[in-house]
């Protein structure tokens, strides 16, 4: 207490009796509300029968033209739609509206990812009884959109080769959340050094189960495996 | 970059804690975070300092404690500690193993003003 000007002394008017202070312990997850959105998005896929997908990757990773490349081969047999997110513009959505796939954009304005709540007032756009698979693209990005389950029942990552080979080990916890990692644009491979087997071996040691694909939406190589590991994901799920 | 996203949702997380429990204020947060999920604790401080603003946690501490990260080796049944980026057992380099500790992304305990 100093002696001087009496500062350590508690002024009568500062105590308020009324104020107090307490410790609570809570122990939560910080992600507790989206894992409950993301619980209703299972249920809502369930009771509609509806495979859903979460799409992730960089921006411009191919993740509209890989949509795009599944649908005109599938669309006559399989009912297809996308929720299309990204920062601003409408222009995923209605690239796949042209080609018939129903589809409804998310603009997260200043959020650099999909979380569970925007994917389920989406969901309430779409007659879901119409639909076999639901693509949902996420943002353009590889960090944050790993915090955030969407519900969907597979996720994974496009990564496409003019990116580099490098990348999963600087992004790890993207590729550790996910069921398969995707190879993009495999029509470049000739032009760029990229090495298949480096994002192959460091996905394996990031998540021992994560199935690996190539593919190239442009030339066509590739595409048919793909979509047999859906289709098969989906009998999984729906038998 | 998911340091600010985290962070918002701290302050989104904390603020309903707090007022379920008819609080005034936070004065104390601590979280407990796993190094899987690499957040830069530094980082993710400086990004509660701005996004705590004008928020019932404006006057608070952010406390984190650092879990470290466990796996469970599905060969040799035995847990190793896992050295970051990569997930292998460095008895057997198997692929196969389980996360027991690292994940953490939790809210543990606040300091409430009433
Ligand atoms: N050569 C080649 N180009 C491709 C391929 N797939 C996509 N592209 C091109 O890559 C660019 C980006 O493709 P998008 O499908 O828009 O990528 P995206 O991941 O949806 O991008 P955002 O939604 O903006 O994050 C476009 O110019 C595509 O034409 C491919 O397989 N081969
Ligand atoms: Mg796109
Ligand atoms: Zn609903
Ligand atoms: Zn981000
Ligand atoms: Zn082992």
């Amino acid at each position: 207490m100093c002696e001087e000007c009496g500062c350590g002394i508690p002024e009568e008017s500062k105590v308020d009796a009324s104020r107090h202070t307490e410790e609570v312990n809570i122990y939560k997850s910080l992600l507790s509300e989206n894992e409950k959105e993301a619980d209703e998005n299972r249920e809502h896929f369930f009771k509609h029968n509806v495979f859903a997908i979460n799409l992730m990757g960089s921006p411009g990773a191919g993740k509209t033209a890989l949509i795009e490349a599944i649908s005109e081969k599938i669309k006559d047999n399989y009912k297809i739609a996308a929720i299309e997110g990204d920062l601003a513009t409408e222009r995923d959505a209605l690239r796949l509206k042209k080609i018939g796939i129903e589809s409804i954009q998310i603009m997260t304005g200043s959020t650099c990812h999909l979380d569970a709540k925007s994917v389920h007032k989406a969901l309430h756009h779409l007659n879901l009884e119409n639909i076999d698979i639901l693509f949902v693209e996420n943002v353009g990005n590889l960090v944050c959109p790993a915090l955030y389950d969407l519900g969907c029942h597979i996720n994974g990552v496009l990564l496409s080769v003019t990116e580099g080979s490098d990348k999963v080990a600087k992004y790890p916890v993207i590729f550790r959340k996910s069921n398969f990692l995707t190879i993009t644009k495999t029509d470049l491979l000739p032009y760029v050094d990229f090495n298949i087997d480096q994002p192959k071996k460091e996905s394996k040691l990031l998540k021992g189960d994560i199935r690996f694909f190539k593919l190239s939406s442009k030339n066509d190589e590739g595409v048919d495996e793909f979509i047999s590991y859906i289709l098969e994901k989906r009998e999984e799920v729906f038998k | 970059m998911h340091e600010w996203s985290l962070a918002l949702e701290i302050i989104k997380s904390a603020e309903k804690e707090a007022k379920e429990r008819n609080a005034k204020s936070v004065s104390e947060i601590f979280l407990e975070i796993g190094v899987l999920n690499n957040i830069v604790v530094e980082q993710l401080k400086d990004s509660f300092e701005i996004a705590k603003r004008e928020t019932m946690l404006n006057d608070s501490v952010l406390f984190v404690k650092e879990i470290e990260g466990v796996a469970f080796c599905n060969n040799c049944k035995k847990s190793f500690k896992i050295t970051l980026p990569f997930i292998f057992c460095p008895r057997c380099t198997e692929v196969d193993v389980k996360i027991e500790k690292g994940d953490e992304l939790n809210l543990t305990k606040m300091t409430l003003e009433f």
